[in-house]
């Protein structure tokens, strides 16, 4: 007959029994599933409601890998627990077969397990406590997972029903035998602690108790239960459980003599010991102290480690939880030394190249910044030598002093070579000559109508705009202006360095330049004239028929004569044009006043007695007449179809001397200085007296169109302005000085004391050029007349040796002309070379025959003649430095060749002649002959790039560049570096 | 003169370093792709596939 539990379940089969009792296979009647029911044979003891408080606490666990507790049936004085049949085997049937599960295994079934026992270990209030793990509690399920069960929360029967737990030996921890060697660590902050260590003689004899109590070893467990029956107590062992749990921090009342505390790290220490069983399938020593770790024929090191940590014998050397233990097989993969090493390979490799490319990111963007800036600065330096070209030197040089930077900055690259050329033609530190050198350019606010210079070229006067603007030559600052007539025939003279006359709003005004008052006031006019004496302005109202003359110092009316109809040429709309076509000029005292008129009438007025007037042209087709007073002469020029006239007219007499036509157009200035005339690409000094021509300046490319000729500290200087938008400065000997560009055609080309102003109607700039002495050292003087193409000086530098193809002369330090030598058969002359070393130099001369003599650099003397080899007629030459072998071929570049490896390493300057190549420290040097035959070097850094340009450049002495302008001197200056060149550079900048 | 200036220089360099640490990450990668791969069949060869 089938027995009945409770009415539910129907018990099937008996299927193990044990020390805590029976278990049956039973099932449940309504639902037909299999269930078992374990009986606890103990009476009891204790309240049905604190059984039941306890069973509900078990029906509420739920894990996977814990059998499912239902209920809890008291019948017949047997109690009887309802749970979940778990399929399977248990492991310990497993170990028996001697079928030892693979690590892996082991190790899914650790992870398994220790979920579980984190689940039990973390329920409320304090957690529950297996208290009996070993291979027989743990149920292998069909689909290799595993199941804990038959954990031990017995309830608390009480003394009499006391569920005497007990351990297995090999799987229960030494805390289970109350081995000595179990410290207690409890803080004081959890309660008193009743744990107590013996000490060694207590341990014999409790050693020996334990004997007493050492747990059956037989463990035969039915193949279908999950009880164990090895845990069958021997002895009194019993340990009093609160509750039903055993917390692992909880004050525990023991017994006083056996103060056995359990915790959560006693099941881990038995986890453990199971793991070691299922590994080496030997079950671990009881003694925790004899347990032998295993080696890596049965497991790997770290499982081995985490199984010697799990069974220390010191809980406190245990893992505190089963959670930890849990991490430490979760993370074997990771914790691995072939793992770890493989992560430390992955983060060296990757920090390493991380930093090359952070370092290679680093480098393109400091790289890229530098080019960036390296073309800024190309920019800037094109942007000087424009400004340069135009004559703006304050824009020159701080255009040149962007191009290079200041300060050590990683972005910025090293100093281009060409800012730094582009610097040193802006300060012109190479150009030593006696020249007029930029000074600056002024931007006006309106395009000039009329320009003038004070008598010792002080000040300058602009009229534009409707306004007269007067400027200090020496600071350039405007210091006064004054309203004009709103006319472009508004003129302006000055009186003196401190006296103006402009054409005022008012009417004529003579100002006082520094203090801006107005001297005088006359009559509303235009055009003005002066006196060469300064002593009488006439002054002309548009396209009035009279003219006033004024006494300059109080703008006292002189006179007064009437056209009688007759007026200027002057545009229908004067505001911005001025037809520029008639004479209006006053003698040397202010005494005759030279008028030309629109009909081309041409009169010489006699301002004292008009009955002396001269009748030049009553009435003619002449036109563009232009002329001034010279002395008793009065010099003039008309145009007549397609040709000009120059005139020439005897005033005192009043006779017309002579004059000529020319097809090409003639300009002149005529003033107390002399008779000037400029036609085609000439300019001419015209002696009145005598007539005779005197050449002041030929022009080669262009014609001439404006001109100026002043005497300046005793020479005369030429400013001619080309119609190719060139101008030029010739000396008194006619020798071209130099030559600068504009961007128009210059109308306005004057010539001041010590200063030039070039101009244009349709542009507001103003280009203004100062005359400067030499800069330099003068080392040398020399004849200026004598024509030589090339300068020396001798290594003794005490003696500079001119020479060309026609000759030589050698002068001291003097100036003594020590020796002059024609040269023989000049016209079969190949080629001429200066030598200098520590012997001496000397001059030697090459003939096409082969013929090579030797002169001495001193004294002139022949120090050796013979007759060599004819030389090539390919003018191939070569040039040697201390690195660099240069080798130059008419009408090819010069090719440089490295002296050490022979390798080609750039080449020079294509346009020009090279001539000479040198080097002075890191620099080399080359000079050159132009198209034109005038030399100049070049100053190049080590990589041949361009430094400067060094126009005139003859020789280089010691340490010193020396230049022959062909002015008589040989002048010197050092190489000066780049921190040179910014210190003055900004130093310009700081005056500017 | 021809050549590279030491601007030029600095920028290709950093340049070559960026393209040789690319290829190398690159080569790196493939080379712990595989021995990773392998590290792992031997780990899980040992303990079993990795838990979570």
């Amino acid at each position: 007959m089938p027995q009945i539990i409770a009415g539910i379940y129907e018990i099937k089969d008996k299927i193990g029994a044990g020390g805590g009792g029976v278990v049956y296979l039973g099932e449940h009647i309504r639902l037909n599933k299999p269930v078992v029911l374990k009986a606890d044979k103990r009476k009891l003891s204790v309240g049905i409601e604190k059984l039941r408080r306890e069973v509900d606490l078990l029906k509420g666990l739920s894990h996977t890998y814990i059998p499912q507790v239902y209920d809890f049936v008291p019948e017949n004085e047997t109690v009887y627990t309802v749970m979940d049949y778990i399929e399977g085997e248990s492991l310990d049937k497993l170990i028996g077969r001697g079928e030892l599960p693979s690590q892996p295994e082991v190790i899914k079934w650790a992870c398994q397990l220790l979920e579980a026992l984190v689940y039990l270990h973390s329920q409320p209030p304090y957690g529950i406590l297996h208290g009996d793990i070993k291979p027989a509690n743990i149920m292998l399920r069909p689909n290799g997972d595993v199941c804990l069960i038959d954990f031990n929360i017995a309830l608390a029967l009480g003394e009499e029903g006391a569920v005497k737990v007990g351990f297995s030996r090999g799987y229960a921890s030494p805390e289970h035998y109350g081995a000595d060697y179990i410290r207690s660590h409890r803080a004081a902050a959890a309660g008193t602690a009743n744990m107590f260590c013996e000490n060694h003689q207590q341990k014999e004899e409790k050693a020996a108790d334990d004997e007493r109590t050492a747990i059956d070893e037989e463990t035969a467990v039915d193949e279908r239960t999950a009880v164990d029956e090895e845990t069958a107590v021997d002895e009194e062992t019993a340990v009093d459980r609160m509750d039903g749990k055993i917390q692992s921090d909880v004050k525990l009342t023991t017994n006083v003599q056996k103060g056995i505390l359990l915790d959560v790290r006693s099941d881990i220490y038995s986890l453990g010991a199971t793991l070691y069983h299922l590994l080496s399938g030997v079950r671990p020593e009881r003694d925790a102290r004899d347990v032998k770790p295993l080696n890596n024929q049965i497991c790997s090191e770290a499982v081995s480690l985490i199984l010697q940590k799990a069974m220390n014998p010191q809980p406190d050397e245990r893992y505190q939880t089963a959670e930890e233990m849990l991490q430490a097989f979760l993370h074997l993969h990771e914790n691995d030394m072939r793992s770890v090493r493989h992560r430390r390979r992955k983060i060296t490799v990757t920090a390493a190249l991380t930093v090359m490319f952070l370092a290679g990111v680093g480098l393109t963007f400091i790289g890229l910044k530098q080019l960036e800036q390296r073309q800024e600065a190309l920019a800037l330096s094109e942007y000087s030598a424009n400004a340069l070209l135009e004559g703006d030197i304050s824009a020159s040089v701080n255009y040149a002093l962007q191009a290079i930077p200041d300060g050590k900055n990683l972005l910025h690259g090293p100093v281009t070579a060409e800012a730094q050329m582009a610097l040193s033609q802006a300060l012109g530190v190479y150009d030593l000559s006696e020249n007029f050198k930029p000074l600056d350019t002024l931007t006006l606010s309106g395009a000039p109508f009329a320009i003038a210079i004070s008598p010792q070229g002080t000040r300058m006067a602009v009229v534009y705009a409707y306004e007269t603007a007067v400027f200090d030559m020496r600071t350039l600052e405007k210091t006064a202006s004054f309203p004009t007539q709103q006319s472009a025939l508004s003129d302006c003279v000055f009186l003196d360095e401190t006296h103006i006359a402009y054409a005022g709003t008012e009417g004529v005004t003579c100002c006082n330049v520094e203090t801006g008052e107005a001297v005088w006031k006359g009559d509303i006019a235009t055009a003005l004239t002066i006196s060469a004496d300064r002593s009488v302005i006439a002054a002309v109202n548009r396209a009035d028929s009279r003219v006033v003359l004024y006494r300059s110092t109080d703008g006292e009316k002189i006179a007064e004569r009437s056209f009688e109809g007759r007026h200027f040429t002057v545009p229908v709309n004067d505001l911005f044009a001025d037809a520029q076509r008639d004479i209006f000029a006053l003698n040397a005292d202010g005494s005759m006043l030279a008028v030309s008129f629109s009909d081309g009438g041409f009169f010489i007025f006699d301002c004292e007695n008009p009955d002396e007037d001269l009748i030049i042209y009553e009435e003619s087709d002449y036109s563009r007449f232009a002329g001034g007073f010279c002395g008793k002469y009065f010099a003039f020029t008309v145009d007549k179809n397609g040709t000009s006239q120059f005139g020439l007219i005897d005033v005192d007499e009043g006779a017309y001397i002579g004059g000529f036509d020319t097809a090409e157009k003639l300009l002149i200035q005529a003033d107390e200085k002399g008779i000037y005339l400029a036609a085609g690409k000439l300019v001419e000094r015209v002696d009145a007296d005598t007539a005779a021509e005197i050449e002041m300046a030929y022009s080669e490319n262009a014609n001439i169109a404006a001109f100026s000729v002043r005497g300046i500290a005793g020479k005369d200087y030429v400013l001619a302005a080309t119609d190719d938008n060139c101008f030029s400065f010739y000396d008194s000997r006619a020798r071209l000085m130099s030559t600068g560009t504009c961007s128009k055609e210059c109308a306005f080309a004057i010539l001041g004391e010590g200063y030039a102003v070039l101009g244009n109607r349709s542009d507001p700039k103003l280009r203004l050029m100062q005359l400067e002495n030499g800069r330099g050292d003068t080392v040398f003087s020399y004849d200026a007349e004598y024509v030589h193409d090339e300068a020396r000086i001798s290594s003794s530098k005490t003696e500079a040796m001119l020479f060309s193809y026609q000759g030589f002369r050698i002068y001291g330090k003097d100036g003594t002309l020590i020796a002059e030598t024609e040269l023989p058969d000049k016209d079969n002359i190949y080629d001429q070379q200066f030598y200098s070393d520590e012997t001496g130099s000397w001059l030697e001369v090459i003939w096409y025959d082969g013929m090579r003599r030797r002169y001495s650099a001193e004294n002139g003397a022949v120090i050796s003649e013979f007759l060599g080899e004819a030389p090539a007629k390919d003018l191939y030459e070569e040039f040697y430095t201390k690195e660099y072998k240069i080798i130059s071929e008419l009408h090819a570049a010069p090719q440089v060749y490295s002296v050490e490896s022979g390798k080609r390493i750039g080449e020079l300057e294509t346009e020009d002649y090279l001539t000479y190549v040198s080097q002075l420290d890191n620099y080399i040097i080359t000079e050159y002959i132009d198209a034109s035959g005038k030399r100049y070097g070049l100053l190049l850094d080590e990589k041949l790039q361009k430094l400067a340009k060094l126009p005139g450049l003859c020789d280089i002495s010691g340490n010193m560049l020396v230049f022959d302008y062909g002015e008589g001197n040989l002048r010197q200056c050092h190489i000066y570096s780049l921190e040179e060149l910014a210190a003055l550079g900004k130093a310009y900048s700081k005056i500017k | 003169m021809t050549g590279l200036c030491s601007s030029e220089i600095i920028f290709f360099t950093g340049m070559m370093l960026m393209a040789a640490a690319c290829v190398l990450a690159v080569i790196s990668i493939i080379i712990f792709r595989l021995t990773g791969k392998r590290l792992r069949e031997r780990l899980e060869q040992e303990y079993g596939e990795p838990r979570r």
